[in-house]
């Protein structure tokens, strides 16, 4: 159910503009808390991916670290909206690149963008192409990860790095999609939830 | 939409400041803000990697404990062969110095194989079987003896075993006498004394005078035993009423419970107490 439907239906006069201030407030009361919520757990996963879960042994593979911040700028975006995809892109990638301390995608602290595009592209393709659910979620997390995988050796190339591309798939971007694989229906689960719970 | 365009160009301003070598200051922020979460999780981490490595630790001791069991029983079986060759050592030592002492003995080296007792004798033996035969030069009548003292002599010859009256066996006695006090006597098996693994010295006269302790060893006479053999040591003395002698316990120094190896005197020069000159070359 979307709190738009009852905002400003000229057609039911007084009553009707009523209605429309206190949603509106509501919606705002609800942007805000999603915000600060969402930074906190941008934070938290920041955080942990810089710590507890650095480093994932992956049998024969390098050991890899899912992108939580991504996933979870994209089940944002996926469940909540656009909008929500959006914001939450550009606080988790400025999250994500300053948690490493060391700037991403050669220094030039793009990621705060491409996290924002992704965020908002997921919010608008949720909404209008895909079905809601965890599979297409997982197929648009991976694709969205692969997306800012390329883009990041894209610029690493055109930097000066000589850098081999199977190198970089097998050695970082393939254990990462891995991993995303894994944590995705976690943060998935636990979007909804927040959701759910900021809905209500 | 309104805020979508704010947050795009805000990400876009990031890249903006970044370029313009204001980067290291977003950072800077950023870096404060995300500081005390991961300040959190590298202590979770901490104790996380403290508690798996514990458990790493463990299996690693077990492991080492493993390996110094193993370690343990090869050196415990290489202690046991040590003691063994100690031993054997220890009588080949014996068996040269006795050598060296009784020039004139030829012996031969025997095991016991197998040990048998009268009844009564507990866990005393009175029938030794030893390993050396005919084959080996062996006749009935040879004197058997330790480094401790006198076993006894053999009674029966196989071609590749012999079997051996011991001293505590009643149909044995040994002309024996007192070192101190020369006092001369028999020693033999007696059914009163054989539990506890000792003989009897009869036919002392009721006057010698006999100190406890006192070391006995034989006498030379007869035609089986040499004389200045070890026998043992006086025990409780007692008179007999009837024969008006005396008699002796006598406690051997031959430990007839757990006896492995014994010499054999195939041959020896024969001389008794008062003349010591050798008179003849004796054995059987």
């Amino acid at each position: 159910m979307k709190i738009q439907r009852y905002e400003g239906t000229a057609d039911y006069g007084d009553r009707s503009l009523h209605l429309g201030g206190y949603s509106q407030k509501k919606s705002t009361y609800r942007g805000i808390k999603l915000l600060i919520i969402g930074a906190l757990c941008l934070c938290v996963l920041a955080a942990l991916n810089t710590t507890l879960l650095s480093k994932i042994p992956l049998f024969i593979l390098p050991a890899g670290r899912p992108p939580l911040c991504l996933l979870f700028v994209l089940a944002c975006g996926y469940l909540l909206g656009e909008k929500e995809g959006c914001v939450c892109g550009l606080m988790g990638g400025f999250m994500a690149e300053c948690a490493d301390m060391t700037p991403l995608l050669g220094g030039i602290m793009l990621l705060p963008l491409i996290y924002c595009i992704l965020g908002y592209v997921a919010g608008a393709l949720a909404d209008d192409w895909l079905a809601k659910n965890l599979p297409s979620f997982e197929v648009y997390a991976l694709l969205g990860i692969f997306i800012s995988g390329m883009v990041d050796l894209l610029l690493s190339m055109i930097k000066g790095g000589d850098i081999s591309f199977m190198h970089y798939l097998l050695g970082s971007l393939l254990p990462e999609l891995i991993l995303a694989l894994l944590t995705a229906p976690i943060l998935y689960g636990f979007v909804y939830l927040l959701k759910k719970r900021i809905d209500k | 939409m309104k805020l979508c365009v704010v947050a795009l160009a805000l990400a876009l301003f990031c890249g903006v400041f970044a370029v313009m070598g204001w980067g290291a200051l977003l950072h800077r922020v950023g870096g404060t803000v995300i500081y005390p979460f991961q300040w959190v999780f590298s202590k979770v981490e901490d104790g996380i990697s403290g508690f798996v490595s514990y458990f790493e630790d463990v299996d690693k001791l077990k492991n080492e404990i493993e390996a110094l069991e193993k370690e343990n029983e090869s050196l415990k079986a290489e202690i046991q062969d040590a003691e063994i060759i100690l031993q054997e050592q220890y009588w080949l030592y014996e068996y040269l110095s006795m050598k060296q002492e009784h020039e004139d003995y030829h012996m031969c080296a025997a095991s016991v194989i197998a040990q048998g007792g009268q009844v009564g004798s507990g866990v005393y033996a009175t029938l030794l079987t030893l390993n050396k035969g005919s084959a080996h030069g062996i006749k009935v009548g040879m004197p058997v003896v330790t480094i401790s003292g006198l076993v006894g002599m053999v009674t029966e010859v196989g071609i590749n075993q012999c079997y051996v009256q011991t001293i505590l066996s009643t149909s044995s006695s040994v002309g024996a006498l007192l070192v101190s006090t020369r006092e001369q006597g028999l020693l033999e098996g007696n059914f009163s004394c054989l539990y506890d693994g000792n003989a009897m010295m009869k036919y002392l006269a009721e006057d010698a005078e006999i100190t406890e302790n006192d070391v006995i060893i034989t006498s030379g006479q007869g035609s089986v035993y040499p004389y200045g053999i070890p026998v043992g040591r006086v025990g409780d003395v007692k008179v007999n009423p009837y024969s008006r002698t005396q008699e002796i316990t006598v406690s051997p120094f031959v430990d007839f419970s757990d006896l492995d190896e014994v010499i054999i005197l195939t041959s020896y020069l024969r001389y008794t107490e008062g003349d010591h000159i050798p008179e003849e070359e004796g054995g059987a």
